[in-house]
């Protein structure tokens, strides 16, 4: 029977007493734990649509720019984008969780540091992709307005 | 046994420091991400509303989808603005127990997106299957309802 200790790390702030105990450990890795599983399957599901969509957008996009001309390749190279986006945020996912496994397997604080960075890389994209997706829908919201005014003064609408 | 492991995996103060940056970085994006969710969810049933109230091939079911949709985004939303708080928390006290806070709510959350997700796919794959099913059977959409 091993003897069990109760390892204490003092904080940095002094004006805390907080102290890290086993239990507290044990309560974080159970967070990890239970986060890691969600984390992988939803990173699998993100990697498997993204890469079914860049298949199917590659096919459609093809088929537009021979079908429709070399106008419809922005379409093509949008939808390309999107999906590599979508492999990436999978990819990110899996990567963090396979940090949390190798952490919870043998406590090494380096994995739980790159478990945090990869979140913190998961996160910022998911934001940045909403950033553009807000920019993009407000552009053409806009331009759609842009057209229909202008199209009701030439005279080419009629409301 | 596992008092054994946990003693081995104790965290240092350097690590703890590292952690403390990373967070520090994430906190914004999810007080971002959390904003726009709570925002977009009531836009997105709006919109699924008018649809609904002016497209004659939109049924009530279109909306009522949107509205469930809504009330998990939202949902999603209020856990991301926890997680947030929990870290701008830990950032500034430097208290163990918020970051396992912090960590239980990132697990709320890649939980219940993650169930979101699973039911979504259940309901694709049924749908397909129900459609393969009516193809096989000569059974078209009107003669269902």
């Amino acid at each position: 029977m091993e003897e069990q200790t109760t390892p204490t790390v003092p904080s940095e702030n002094p004006a805390s007493d907080s102290r890290i105990s086993e239990i507290d450990v044990l309560q974080l890795n159970r967070a990890i734990k239970n986060t890691r599983g969600w984390a992988a399957f939803i990173g699998i599901i993100l990697i498997i649509l993204g890469c079914l969509a860049g298949v199917g957008c590659l096919v459609g996009g093809i088929i537009l720019v021979f079908t429709k001309g070399i106008g419809t390749a922005l379409l093509l190279f949008l939808g390309v984008v999107m999906t590599l986006i979508v492999i990436w945020l999978g990819a990110l996912l899996n990567q963090s969780a396979k940090k949390a496994s190798r952490y919870l397997k043998a406590p090494d604080e380096h994995q739980l540091i790159a478990y945090h960075s990869k979140l913190r890389h998961f996160f910022t994209l998911m934001g940045v992709v909403r950033i553009l997706a807000l920019a993009l829908a407000v552009s053409v919201i806009a331009l759609s307005l842009l057209g229909l005014v202008t199209g009701s003064f030439m005279g080419i609408m009629k409301f | 046994m596992e008092n054994a492991q946990i003693s081995e995996s104790c965290i240092g103060a350097d690590t703890l420091k590292s952690i403390r940056i990373e967070i520090k970085k994430t906190q914004g994006w999810l007080r971002f991400l959390g904003i726009l969710n709570i925002v977009i969810a009531p836009v997105a049933l709006l919109v699924t509303y008018l649809n609904v109230l002016f497209n004659p091939y939109a049924g009530p079911l279109q909306l009522v989808v949107s509205a469930v949709s809504g009330v998990m985004s939202v949902a999603l939303a209020i856990i991301l603005l926890q997680a947030s708080s929990r870290a701008g928390r830990f950032t500034k006290d430097d208290d163990f127990h918020i970051l396992v806070k912090y960590h239980r709510k990132l697990s709320a959350y890649f939980t219940v997106a993650g169930i979101v997700i699973a039911l979504v796919l259940a309901g694709i794959l049924l749908l397909a299957f129900a459609v393969a099913l009516g193809a096989i059977l000569g059974i078209t959409p009107e003669m269902a309802f």
